[in-house]
């Protein structure tokens, strides 16, 4: 089992509602701060949760591990650049699989599905919380969704980027309005671009 | 998001299931899992079954779902 691949899906994986409806949390937290060293236990815990079916997809197309760190990254993020990666018509890409739950559940707002896409931003001010600069999701009037063209501010969680990567213009992603990890500017630019590509191919679908 | 309510399964015809997502039914692709049956939950994303779980597993799951999206 790859370690990197690991951390990575549960760095992703942590706080979010999957994680919370089945009490992974803290498990996942100690994983991250190198105090749980039970790999198999975080193991089962990443694949009781919905995105690993993903994982293995991935993981079957690239000929790699399930928890491998290029699967993990592919599905999070879409980096590095390649092409979305779909089976039968279904793309396995994380900021297009959250477009799917707004269909099956009329109550979600889009707010909270713009919070469980990854984004991207950019640091912009560093206080107790981080200011970053980020693209919304927008949906629009024929119901169609859209990433917003300007970027706006909006306060998150310095959450798991180093220390030394917590400085001004920094890109960065961001989960449930906690901070991931640091990103070099193509790597955002590559996300941003996956995302873009994946809204759009839900569209043309729905 | 990253969650997704389990639908029951109710029919399976030709590699696509006839689901129930609590009370709304819907067609889905059985094209990624292919041994799943009739009253057996499945996790749908996009159209597509993607995992099936045990029907205790989902009940308990669709419970604490409606708990934390209340």
């Amino acid at each position: 089992m790859n370690d990197k691949g690991l951390k990575l899906a549960v760095l992703y994986s942590y706080g979010c509602p999957g994680s919370r409806v089945q009490k992974h949390n803290d498990l996942f937290l100690n994983f991250l701060k190198g105090k749980e060293k039970d790999k198999e236990k975080v193991k089962n815990a990443i694949e009781s949760l919905f995105n690993s079916a993903f994982y293995k997809i991935i993981g079957a197309q690239i000929e790699k591990d399930q928890f491998d760190e290029e699967t993990a990254r592919l599905y999070w993020t879409g980096i590095p650049e390649k092409e979305l990666i779909q089976s039968n018509g279904l793309c396995c890409f994380h900021n297009f699989t959250v477009l799917g739950a707004i269909h099956r559940n009329p109550n979600i707002e889009i707010e909270k599905i713009d919070d469980c896409k990854i984004s991207v931003a950019r640091i912009k001010e560093i206080k107790d919380k981080i200011t970053v600069f980020h693209y919304s999701l927008i949906k629009k009037e024929d119901d169609t969704f859209q990433i917003a063209e300007r970027s706006t501010s909006k306060e998150i969680e310095k959450g798991f980027v180093k220390k030394e990567n917590l400085k001004e213009d920094v890109w960065i992603t961001y989960h449930w309005n906690i901070a991931r990890e640091a990103l070099k500017e193509e790597q955002a630019i590559c996300l941003l671009r996956k995302t873009k590509e994946a809204i759009n191919l839900f569209n043309q679908k729905n | 998001m990253c969650l997704s309510l389990p639908a029951k399964i109710l029919k399976i015809k030709n590699e696509k299931a006839i689901v129930d997502f609590s009370g709304q039914k819907a067609e889905v692709s059985m094209i990624l899992i292919k041994n799943a049956k009739p009253g057996h939950y499945a996790i749908i994303n996009n159209g597509f079954i993607i995992k099936t779980m045990p029907p205790k597993e989902a009940e308990k799951t669709i419970k604490e779902i409606k708990e934390v999206t209340k």
